[in-house]
């Protein structure tokens, strides 16, 4: 009996000696991929290409994680970093690049670029790569990228005696548009506003470029936000709120949700500046909609304008295995990495190669976006970039509200920020 | 003083017992206070300490920063009308469920349960209750001719409103009222009524000292809790509109996760302890003369 007890332990032993030997062989080295894109579709498209790069090369193995954070809320990475649990490679919203690399999070990927004998400027879109550059030195690789627009609805053009197919061009014309749209109940209640400027992408920075003016001057490094042209936009937006009664908008907006009550969904705005994916949200919750896509209008003189933004990958300081997270950083932004996730969210690619490959979006709208590319512009890659938009949209806060005015608001954020930035050079 | 044998031998057996809190408490607790305070005197972006300021990030919050101003501000606003409510809205409840009344324990169940709900949830309700166009609240105040601000989105509004929001918790301070209120001896009542007093003169003469232990109970974690508020600003407002909701720990949280200043966050978290210790203090002095301890000599 007791034998045949011994014998059987010797063989489980063995197979198991035989199953982690042959399981070594085989083991591929791991890379732990974070992403805070937890939503449909941005989710299911990261998968895909985590699966594809899996399948096509057998040293590394990636694992997704999704975890918590947003554009500038990054609080489980900084920690993680700090405890040194971080991840292999991160998604991270482009435009901090700058700001997590001078606050050493991020692993500065030169030296790879190098060894791998490679020149991502000539690939990338040049703002993204600007992007993803702090003093010289390359930080992150650019993934998706987005523009802004004016939507309009064309039923309610049509309505109030417009042509749906020409919308507002400039600053004026867009004023007058904006009064004819607009229906009251009574003297503090809408029915329907033409526009709420500051609503959707309609940040400090689409306004301020609209109207001409410089957010930053790279050869002095001295930001620039309080100059005339600024200013001028930040007035703007304060005489649309004095005009209307902003405590009339506060309130018709508090009523706005999103999906199918999404207020442009909807029809209780007429225009609305917002990105590229507001398609997508079209198309599933409010397929009935008669809309067109514009240019946002801009002050007599200046050109065209919309800016850019977008995500990128990273790869974080104390990483375990850094060559593994920059092989599947460069993966999911080359060109199969980007044909699945511009393909399955109708984001835009960065990559120049892909600009003429219209195939890849279903719907007509997505090809005025991308035609906006070539005079996209994109934030200022400073080491403050979080910092200075919550700063311009507290003055812009300030500024509709009637607390400050544009000027004394924008000071106010020159004085905040610029001794920040100038600790850092 | 020399110990025999047997008594370090306990002692040390004590310790031993109590290790498992002793760990935690110096790994997760005291280290981290006085990590924190060193990072103070310093600047550190979580990951590095690039520099040593010594007083500098104490010197440039009280004297610079106008958004430290605005969000001391606010939390004192928060503070000055939130505890007093708060104490007012408790102590009525706790009187009203101290009745005698067949479906009482019922009552009692109903004001409990918006404790139960994670402030999360809470705040996701009172977006929608406090919406001004299709909220609850100015739906009613709409029906008694009154109308209603556009509470969070309205800067004037936005930080009475979550003072308001913050009464749906008094649930469960009204409890501890009422469990204190049951332990008042009913023979001071009946002695109270064989002299003719009043209500009001029972309340103020009676009910108020025996229970005084737990106001001043109460008192100093409503002073405490309201030093900390963060949560409705954090999901409701987002510190918005016009930072009328950026309240101390929210701007704090800011500063050491999005901007990459964790020592300046340390310093402002030392200055709101030190705030909080001395209100502490002066509350408990200045209370030593109104509370009233059983069986102590007056």
């Amino acid at each position: 009996m007791k034998g045949r007890w011994t014998g059987r332990l010797a063989l489980c032993l063995a197979i198991w000696i035989v199953v982690s030997l042959a399981g070594a062989a085989t083991a591929r080295e791991k890379v732990t991929f974070w992403t805070s894109h937890s939503g449909t579709p941005d989710r299911q498209a990261l998968e895909l290409i985590v699966q594809k790069f899996n399948e096509s090369q057998d040293k590394y193995e990636v694992e997704m994680t999704i975890v918590p954070g947003s554009e500038t809320e990054v609080a489980k990475l900084m920690t993680a970093v700090a405890a040194g649990t971080g991840p292999d490679v991160y998604l991270l919203d482009r435009f901090t690049t700058a700001q997590r690399a001078a606050a050493g999070v991020l692993t500065d990927l030169t030296p790879f670029i190098e060894r791998a004998g490679w020149r991502p400027q000539d690939e990338f879109l040049e703002f993204a790569i600007e992007e993803s550059t702090w003093q010289g030195r390359i930080y992150s690789l650019p993934f998706d990228t987005d523009t802004r627009g004016l939507y309009y609805r064309k039923a309610d053009f049509r309505e109030v005696g417009l042509d749906p197919e020409a919308p507002p061009t400039t600053i004026d014309e867009l004023e007058v548009v904006m009064a004819k749209l607009t229906k009251r109940i009574s003297e503090r209640r809408f029915e329907r506003l033409g526009m709420i400027p500051w609503l959707g992408q309609g940040w400090h920075y689409t306004w301020g470029w609209a109207f001409g003016g410089e957010f930053y001057d790279p050869v002095t490094r001295k930001l620039t936000v309080n100059e005339p042209r600024i200013v001028e936009s930040f007035a703007w937006q304060q005489k649309i709120a004095e005009e209307y009664g902003i405590a009339a908008i506060q309130g018709f907006a508090s009523a706005f949700g999103s999906e199918a009550q999404d207020p442009f969904i909807s029809g209780k705005i007429s225009m609305i500046v917002d990105g590229d994916w507001k398609i997508a949200g079209l198309a599933r919750f409010g397929p009935d909609v008669e809309y067109g896509v514009a240019n946002i209008p801009v002050k007599a003189g200046v050109g065209p304008t919309t800016w850019a933004g977008g995500w990128c990958m990273a790869v974080p300081r104390g990483a375990k295995n850094p060559e593994g997270g920059f092989e599947f950083a460069r993966f999911a932004t080359g060109p199969v990495g980007q044909e699945i996730y511009t393909r399955d969210t109708s984001h835009l690619p960065t990559l120049k190669s892909m600009l003429e490959r219209k195939d890849l979006f279903a719907d007509s709208f997505h090809e005025i976006f991308l035609n906006m590319l070539p005079f996209a512009r994109s934030r200022p890659a400073l080491p403050v970039g979080a910092l200075l938009w919550d700063e311009l949209t507290s003055a812009r806060d300030y500024v509709i509200n009637g607390d400050k005015t544009p000027q004394q608001a924008l000071d106010d954020v020159v004085n905040r920020v610029q001794p920040e930035l100038d600790k850092m050079f | 003083m020399r110990r025999t044998k047997q008594e370090r031998r306990n002692i040390l057996l004590g310790l031993a017992f109590a290790s498992p809190w002793l760990v935690g408490f110096i790994l997760f607790t005291l280290y981290p206070i006085l990590a924190s305070l060193y990072y103070s005197f310093t600047e550190f972006t979580g990951l590095d300490v690039t520099g040593f300021v010594g007083w500098g990030n104490y010197v440039h919050m009280i004297t610079k920063d106008e958004l430290f101003h605005k969000s001391l501000y606010n939390t004192m606003y928060y503070l000055v009308l939130a505890v007093p409510l708060g104490f007012f809205v408790a102590m009525g409840l706790a009187l009203a469920l101290n009745l005698k009344v067949k479906e009482i324990s019922f009552y009692r169940t109903c004001v409990y349960i918006p404790n139960i709900v994670p402030a999360f949830a809470s705040s996701f309700i009172w977006l929608w209750l406090l919406n001004s166009e299709y909220g609850l609240v100015n739906l009613v105040l709409e029906q008694i001719g009154i109308w209603g601000p556009a509470w969070i989105s309205d800067p004037k509004w936005a930080k009475f409103s979550i003072v308001l929001m913050a009464q749906w918790g008094a649930g469960g301070s009204a409890m501890i009222f009422l469990a204190s209120l049951q332990d008042v001896p009913r023979s001071l009542y009946e002695v109270a009524d064989l002299d003719g007093a009043t209500p009001w003169v029972k309340f103020r003469y009676i009910t108020l000292p025996m229970i005084s232990p737990v106001i001043l109970f109460h008192i100093i974690m409503a002073l405490f809790g309201a030093f900390q508020v963060f949560t409705p600003a954090y999901i409701m407002t987002n510190g918005g509109p016009a930072n009328s909701t950026l309240f101390y720990v929210l701007y704090l949280y800011r500063n050491a996760f999005n901007y990459g200043k964790m020592g300046y966050a340390s310093a402002m978290a030392w200055l709101l302890f030190i705030l909080a210790l001395i209100t502490t203090l002066v509350v408990m002095k200045t209370s030593a003369r109104f509370v009233y301890y059983q069986g102590e000599e007056r």
